[in-house]
């Protein structure tokens, strides 16, 4: 027994060394003298920070800023950027990293993803391929480049923050809850890396691949926090060609249009309990005998929580939601019943 | 208990023996070959390059989340209230952990405070079940839920790292949430910040913990299992809601092993409390030592277990006890039903004491005898004053007594007697030894003590008999405040010492000629200090400036004898709500809070009414818009009386019915 007790004594703590094997072979490597940065991300850092711009414009009053980032994205001097108020004047000023000051024109912007790209007619210390951006997962470590709160100035390096992607996400699936508008995929970062003056900024992964851009400040009224998130190159790719090509990109509304003969809750043979509260759940309360909704199994008391995918959080959401959905549509709803959840298919 | 073997996570089907060399390093190390594992570091170290030990790292971060993510399961509410009091509820999907492979789910209490209709949890399989809520942990947090029907579902894996607290400090923790996606979890890499934190019942960490995550595992680099994410109250030092926190660096994770622990209970159905002792201690200041007991709360496990003015607790829970903080510290993790065990000197003597906590400290109501007294020059209190119908007035005490003795102790002074009535049970009788007229014999006479009114006392004291006849004007320095501060003072006064009135106006209020005026006439009247505060902006006063009057009292007291029990805090209009926070954040040496036409609007106090700390309030008009406050108030134990104001729309001191106010002032100083 107590040999045992030893045992696991030691495993326990070589668990401790085990964890510690990065430092441990920080201190092991210098003696063989190969490496001195071993675990250190400066090369990439630095490297990724001289493709990085501080971009000033507009603003500087109501609260606007009046600067933001940027990233060389050919060797031509187009730089990458946020489309904003910081871009409302004739030339904006590019800074690089090595100090060279340009003033940029707008060659085009896309309302749709709010990303701009200027000229500065003249070439970079060095610049992101785009072609060669890669695409991230859930848990890549990041270094987020950008000149936050404007902190650097002239030839001052900008802001490398390190991170890692905690979440890919989609925000159209939070409409209601973000203000965007871009709506899709974003990389969501565990730092706060859209602070004023960062959006336009470059995400890489830690061997220097371009991954995404850094977006406006946001906030999820869902969560009730600020979102950090990046949009991936592939999200932009095509886009920037196309202004690169001269092309002008139009304003897309993307409104949700009402269906023309909405579904009819009466008609389908369901009765609501009463909707006396903002936040009535959609209980069931009847079901007309012979309906649709009973032939399809509908039972009163059942609780709805969601129709064709759309979260029904209340008797509001339910009757929003149908007005989308055409009679002609089929319909899937998931409910709740005593305690358990069920699919049930309403066909036309 | 014996730590689970580390090698164990890597013969499972979800890490493949054939990872990258720094796992099958670990694995080495875990048979405990230390040596070699030593040579083995140098000998692939030769081939290692900068890049490729970031991307292990990152592996490594992966690998651990990706062992846990299937015991993270996002949990969506349905029909619940939008608002609870004044808090919003997020409606979005929140994050749950799993512990029992037959349904059972921790997560916090933060998604579930609006009674949901339907909780609907889906698992990392995509399967969605109804869950219900079992039971609810109001210490940590904690909700346990349970989903039917289900089996073999993936458990949290204790880590072993939390036998050894003391190792846990700079170890790699990963936060996972399900928040964004119910198949993949959400993955924030972070350090284990620091052990015991919320009074001993947190880990921790500069992971991102926001509500993406609150709920969800926080996991070290094996992919085992540290604690549950939450959003509790991290304790005294910290102002602000936990969830204020979650771009400060600082977050929070309540061991496994300790949910676990409760776990058999939550899963019977019982809730679970904080433990409360009842105690009070004669200095409230967290960091001020050593923690000597004033007395116990009446019906409380320190009563219960005859804990006595003068004691000085030592030790408690394996931990030394030099300051109210520690004591904090040992009872944080102590549920309710629970014993408490505990050291303290008495009278030269080390006693061990245990108690049983209690989930509820009953609603605490200051204590009334009905009595005016002063010190006597020749010892005891002299009784200046008996209130008809009160229980000094039942038990036959008269003016002029002389109370020698409380409970066999002598040395009665006003300061004792008010520490002895603080603690007093209802329904006990205090003893008292008193002399009357010019007998020498000490007569027993036996009140029992009353709570304390909501009504103004029916009776005055005597009439100051020398009239105030001269005041002086006294500029009060603030250090760095900017905001210009007076002191009216009585120049003679028998006998002191001196109550003292502290006022916030109105912002921008009188010119100070008629002001001073005004107060001059007041402290000639009730030969009170009043000292006036007047706001540093014109238009408004912000929520920095409430600790001038902490200052203020501290400045005064420098110079003058001021009565610990008749320290108000008064505030006309807004300032009035200013006066209401800076009076209950110094409770332990305000007595009462005087309000003119303040409109309290939705105030609720955070803390319950405590002996020795008890405010008394007066709200002088306003009366209609304040029923919600003064509610919470009276619920929390406080004493409010509400008198009509003839102020009208103009709000001023000046039409202030005096008489009242006048009452209640000299009621704050009788026992």
């Amino acid at each position: 027994m107590r040999l045992m007790a030893i045992l696991l004594e030691v495993a326990n703590r070589s668990t401790a060394l085990a964890e510690a094997c990065g430092l441990l072979l920080l201190m092991i490597l210098p003696l063989h003298g190969n490496e001195s940065s071993l675990g250190s991300a400066n090369r990439v850092a630095v490297a990724a920070e001289l493709k990085t711009v501080k971009i000033y414009g507009a603003g500087g009053f109501r609260g606007l800023d009046a600067y933001q980032s940027g990233f060389y994205i050919s060797g031509d001097g187009h730089v990458l950027t946020v489309w904003s108020t910081v871009l409302d004047v004739d030339r904006v000023l590019v800074v690089s990293s090595d100090g060279s000051r340009h003033e940029a024109r707008v060659v085009g912007v896309d309302p749709n993803l709010e990303i701009a790209v200027l000229a500065t007619d003249a070439p970079p210390p060095a610049w992101f391929d785009l072609d060669q951006a890669r695409q991230a997962e859930v848990g890549c470590r990041v270094l987020a480049v950008s000149n936050l709160y404007g902190i650097a100035a002239g030839s001052e390096m900008s802001s490398v923050q390190r991170g890692v992607v905690m979440a890919i996400t989609d925000l159209q699936a939070r409409r209601g809850s973000i203000e965007s508008v871009y709506r899709g995929p974003v990389y969501v970062l565990d730092t706060p890396i859209n602070n004023p003056g960062a959006a336009g900024g470059a995400l890489v992964d830690l061997q220097g691949n371009l991954l995404a851009m850094l977006g406006k400040e946001l906030r999820d009224s869902r969560a009730n926090i600020w979102l950090n998130y990046a949009i991936p190159v592939a999200q932009l790719r095509e886009s920037i060609q196309r202004i690169l090509a001269g092309q002008t990109i139009q304003r897309v509304e993307e409104v949700r249009q009402p269906a023309d003969r909405p579904v009819d809750l009466a008609a389908l043979g369901i009765a609501l309990i009463p909707n006396v509260l903002d936040k009535t759940p959609a209980y069931v309360d009847q079901i007309r005998p012979g309906s649709r909704a009973e032939q399809a199994g509908l039972q009163p008391d059942d609780l709805i929580l969601f129709v064709n995918q759309t979260r029904i959080a209340s008797q509001k959401d339910l009757l929003d939601e149908l007005q989308f959905i055409d009679r002609a549509d089929r319909l899937v709803w998931l409910v709740q019943r005593r305690n358990r959840v069920l699919e049930i298919v309403v066909n036309p | 208990m014996l730590p689970v073997p580390h090698n164990s996570i890597f013969t499972t089907a979800e890490l493949p023996t054939c990872g990258p060399r720094s796992i099958a390093i670990r694995w080495v190390l875990s048979l405990g070959l230390l040596m070699f594992s030593v040579t083995a570091f140098a000998q692939h170290s030769a081939s290692i390059d900068a890049d490729d030990l970031l991307r292990r790292e990152e592996e490594a971060f992966r690998r651990a989340a990706a062992a846990a993510q299937h015991v993270a399961v996002q949990i969506e509410s349905f029909g619940s209230l939008q608002r609870v009091g004044e808090e919003l509820v997020s409606d979005g999907p929140t994050t749950g952990t799993i512990v029992g492979e037959d349904g059972w789910i921790i997560s916090t209490m933060h998604s579930f405070r609006g009674q949901p209709a339907s909780i609907l949890v889906t698992l990392a399989d995509g399967r969605r079940l109804s869950a219900r809520i079992v039971a609810r942990d109001y210490s940590r947090e904690l909700v346990l839920l349970k989903v039917d029907g289900v089996e073999g579902l993936p458990v949290a894996r204790l880590s072993s790292l939390l036998d050894d607290r003391q190792s846990l400090v700079g170890r790699w923790a990963i936060a996972l949430g399900k928040v964004y996606d119910p198949r993949t979890a959400s993955q924030s890499v972070g350090i284990v910040s620091a052990t015991g934190r919320a009074y001993g019942r947190a880990l921790q960490t500069d992971a991102k913990i926001s509500p993406i995550n609150y709920g969800g595992p926080l996991v070290d680099v094996f992919g085992r299992v540290l604690g549950v994410l939450a959003p509790i109250t991290p304790g005294p030092f910290v102002e602000g809601g936990a969830d204020q926190l979650y771009d400060s660096g600082i977050g929070f994770a309540i061991p496994l092993d300790d949910i676990l622990a409760r776990l058999p209970r939550m899963k019977a159905g019982e809730d679970i409390h904080p433990g409360k002792l009842g105690i009070v201690t004669t200095n409230q200041n967290e960091m001020a030592g050593p923690v000597v007991v004033a007395g116990s709360m009446p019906g409380t496990p320190a009563g219960r277990v005859g804990l006595q003015a003068g004691d000085v607790i030592v030790a408690a829970e394996g931990l030394v006890i030099r300051r109210l903080a520690d004591l904090q510290q040992a009872l944080g993790p102590v549920d309710a039903g629970h014993p408490f065990r505990f050291t303290l000197w008495r009278r030269g003597n080390r006693i061990d004491l245990t108690a049983e906590l209690a989930a509820e400290i009953p609603t605490y109501r200051k204590r009334l005898l009905g009595l005016w007294a002063g010190d006597a020059p020749e010892g005891g209190l002299r009784i200046t004053q008996v209130e008809p119908g009160t229980p000094a007035a039942v038990a036959g005490l008269q003016v002029g007594d002389r109370l020698v003795e409380l409970d066999g102790h002598r040395q009665l002074s006003r300061e004792t007697l008010r520490r002895a009535l603080a603690v007093a049970e209802l329904d006990q009788e205090l003893e008292f030894s008193v002399l009357r007229n010019k007998q020498d014999e000490l007569m027993p006479v036996r009140v029992k003590p009353a709570e304390w009114p909501d009504e103004l006392p029916r009776i005055m004291p005597p009439a100051i008999e020398t009239a105030v006849a001269e005041t002086r004007i006294v500029d009060i320095q603030l250090g760095d405040f900017p905001n210009h501060a007076y002191a009216i003072v009585p120049q003679k006064v028998d006998p002191p010492p001196l109550g003292l009135l502290i006022v916030f106006p109105e912002p921008g209020e009188l010119p100070s000629e008629s002001s001073e005026a005004y107060w001059r006439d007041f402290v000639t009247a009730y030969g009170w200090i009043v000292a006036v505060i007047n706001s540093r902006n014109p238009h408004a006063w912000s929520l920095e400036e409430l600790e001038l009057a902490q200052r203020t009292l501290g400045r005064l007291q420098q110079h003058y004898s001021i009565d610990p029990a008749r320290v108000v805090v008064g505030g006309l209009g807004i300032g009035g709500r200013l006066a209401v926070l800076a009076g209950l954040s110094a409770r332990d040496r305000v007595a009462g809070v005087l309000l003119i036409d303040t409109d309290l609007g939705q105030f609720a106090p955070r803390q319950a009414n405590m002996p020795m700390q008890s405010v008394d309030f007066l709200l002088v008009g306003g009366a209609s818009t304040n029923a919600s406050a003064v509610e919470a108030l009276r619920a929390a134990g406080y004493s409010v009386i509400e008198v009509e104001s003839t102020a009208g729309e103009q709000k001023d001191w000046r039409i202030v019915p005096a008489e009242p106010v006048q009452l209640w002032l000299a009621g704050l100083g009788r026992f």
